[in-house]
């Protein structure tokens, strides 16, 4: 065991250096045990650079098609667009690559950003409210064929599917809302979405019985 | 897979477990290690094994944590226990609730060293230490033919596998105020990269320090204390004056003081404060100042107080109908100006006692702290037979406050034995 004179410590594992003074160490006779940690080779996370990279070309990419669109097209802000794309493609590629969010949670965040891109290039190209009326219904499709695919895949806990139902059915009872204040002004498909999604979860309940109804205890605990 | 085995048990959090799920992230993990060295190497076949049938039995390990519109809640993990592994990254990284298999802990093992390393959510130290303690006996029972008939093959007697939530069977309903959010100096230098983690640790003679400490008139705790706020003082600060005073962070379990023996999370924090208004304090001067503030906090009465005000809180109607994501945002808030008030954290773990059959396979225990917003190092203890180990944890590359506080040690008459991981030496 090697021993620092300056700190007056004994260093355990056969180091030549004091790790605290960076002294020499004094040979010992007592042995040196063997190093108790590994040798770590330092990775700096793939995912942070990754995220540093996209957010630098897409900061850089809109810049440029901002100032493209105002030189061409004044009229019309379809690097704004673009630019909606670009933080949707953002928020996906951090949620895909997170490993603290679950897959449920990541549909339900695809889900959303979705909807706020299709919002967003509607009023950009003149808001005739083809979003409202069709492609947010069409995503609560999608949503519940996707819930109805994994709930089947992941058999073993379904269950956990429930409140990405619930937020489906309030999303629809909020487009039949909006279309009571006149936002939405072909509601057919808004009604088929929410009566889709009605259908799913009382289907779910029904047959789940006691299972669906304690996970609906624990999720709603207060 | 029978029936009963299938049923999904659901437990709420304590109430201090609430905060880490929002706080802990990839920087900041809330994951502390508590690792138990062997006197021979360790097989992970068989470490493997005896985590696969202990697991079942702990109902605080054995779950999942989930998000429930108000509150965050644990679930019984179906899923087989996770993968012990040879250990290969720094210690303390973070856990993802969506990763190894859903299990808030994990089990490493390296040479002689098994670690187990856990999320703050679900248990304090002293609940870690219950686990580790009844794995490391699994695994010895089966590494060693002599030991089947002079040991039973269960868990032992002195085991706890309560898991009530003393916090809220124990305070008592009063208007109490919080936690003081009077800035703290901050220990601040160059880092180490992201993740890594630098660690000393300090083998120290018990008995020389209960000496040293008894000369003081202290606790060892305490005489620690003073030494750690000493040697902040005289590197970090260079014995100059303060605006902002050192706060050292002493999580204080409180089992002793309320009969508890739950293996939840069941502990408080006080602070140590000294505040440098002139230059030169001696060390006599900083034992007085440091000593007097954790003397006048660490009492049944403070401790009914401090757990009083989180469960309180926790308690109102009005508090817990708030959903989930905007709780988060509010505690994270508190908690972020909670943290400001605090220079550093020393935690000490206390003695562990091994069954006497199982004692000439143990050589000692290590625990390690990963980092919090603000503090960039951390210290822990914990001690096993007549050994003390002091350890340092820090994501900075100075190591000058751990140096002063060795060097203080020995020159205080105390043999001084010291190892690192490797991360000062690169």
């Amino acid at each position: 065991m090697n021993r620092c004179i300056k700190c007056k410590v004994s260093v355990e594992n056969d180091e030549l250096i004091c790790p605290l003074c960076h002294s020499v160490l004094e040979k010992g006779d007592v042995p040196s045990k063997e190093p108790m940690y590994p040798n770590i080779e330092f990775d700096l996370k793939g995912y942070h650079i990754a995220i540093r990279i996209f957010v630098f070309s897409a900061i850089f990419l809109e810049l440029v098609l901002l100032f493209i669109n105002y030189i061409k097209t004044p009229d019309l802000w379809w690097s704004v667009i673009c630019g909606g794309g670009i933080v949707f493609a953002f928020i996906t590629l951090k949620s895909t690559l997170s490993n603290n969010t679950g897959h449920i949670m990541k549909l339900f965040i695809q889900a959303v950003s979705a909807i706020g891109l299709t919002i967003l290039i509607d009023y950009i190209v003149g808001y005739t409210g083809w979003s409202v009326d069709y492609a947010i219904p069409t995503t609560i499709f999608v949503m519940d064929s996707l819930i109805v695919i994994l709930m089947i895949v992941n058999r073993n806990s379904w269950q956990n599917y429930l409140l990405l139902q619930i937020f489906m059915n309030i999303l629809g009872l909020l487009m039949v809302v909006l279309y009571m204040f006149g936002v939405v002004k072909h509601p057919l498909l808004n009604f088929i979405a929410l009566i889709c999604s009605v259908v799913i979860f009382i289907a779910t309940i029904t047959i789940g019985e006691k299972t669906a109804e304690n996970e609906l205890k624990r999720r709603f605990h207060i | 897979m029978s029936k009963k085995k299938k049923e999904i048990k659901w437990d709420r959090l304590d109430n201090t477990a609430n905060l880490f799920p929002v706080i802990a992230n990839e920087s900041m993990t809330s994951v502390y290690r508590i690792s138990v060295t062997l006197k021979e190497d360790v097989d992970g076949k068989l470490l493997q094994e005896a985590l696969d049938t202990v697991l079942p039995l702990f109902d605080v390990f054995n779950v999942r944590l989930k998000k429930g519109v108000f509150w965050y809640y644990f679930e019984t993990n179906h899923k087989e226990a996770p993968r012990v592994t040879l250990e290969n990254t720094y210690p303390c990284r973070f856990l993802s609730p969506y990763n190894n298999r859903n299990y808030l802990f994990r089990v490493t093992y390296y040479q002689k060293r098994i670690n187990l390393e856990v999320f703050h959510v679900l248990t304090d130290g002293l609940g870690a230490i219950t686990f580790l303690k009844e794995l490391t006996y699994q695994y010895l029972r089966l590494a060693h033919s002599e030991l089947e008939g002079r040991v039973h093959n269960a868990l032992s007697s002195e085991t706890s596998l309560n898991k009530e939530d003393s916090y809220l069977k124990y305070y008592k309903k009063q208007s109490v105020k919080g936690y003081k959010t009077e800035k703290a100096y901050k220990i601040k230098g160059e880092a180490l990269q992201p993740n890594e983690l630098g660690v000393i640790h300090g083998y120290l003679d018990t008995q020389k320090l209960k000496e040293a400490a008894k000369k003081r008139g202290l606790s060892i705790n305490t005489y620690l204390l003073v030494v750690y706020a000493y040697s902040i003082y005289k590197e970090s600060l260079g014995s100059q004056p303060s605006k902002k005073p050192i706060c050292i962070c002493v999580p204080v379990n409180l089992r002793p003081y309320f009969d508890s023996i739950t293996t939840k999370n069941f502990f408080t924090v006080v602070t140590a404060v000294f505040k440098p208004t002139q230059e030169q304090y001696s060390f006599e001067e900083i034992l007085e100042i440091v000593s007097k503030s954790l003397k006048e906090q660490v009492n049944k009465e403070n401790m009914e107080r401090l757990i009083s005000y989180g469960v309180t809180n926790e308690r109102k109607l009005v508090i817990r109908a708030v959903p989930l994501f905007i709780k988060n945002i509010a505690v994270k808030w508190i908690y972020l100006s909670s943290a400001a008030a605090n220079t550093t954290t020393m935690t000490n773990v206390g003695n562990v006692e091994i069954s006497e059959e199982y004692q000439k396979y143990v050589e000692r225990f290590h625990v390690i702290l990963s980092m919090t917003q603000g503090q960039d190092m951390k210290c822990s203890i914990i001690s096993y037979q007549d050994s003390l180990v002091y350890t340092f944890s820090s994501r900075l590359k100075d190591t000058s406050i751990q140096k002063a506080f060795f060097r203080k040690l020995s020159e205080e008459g105390i043999p001084v034995v010291i190892e690192s991981n490797g991360v000062y030496y690169e």
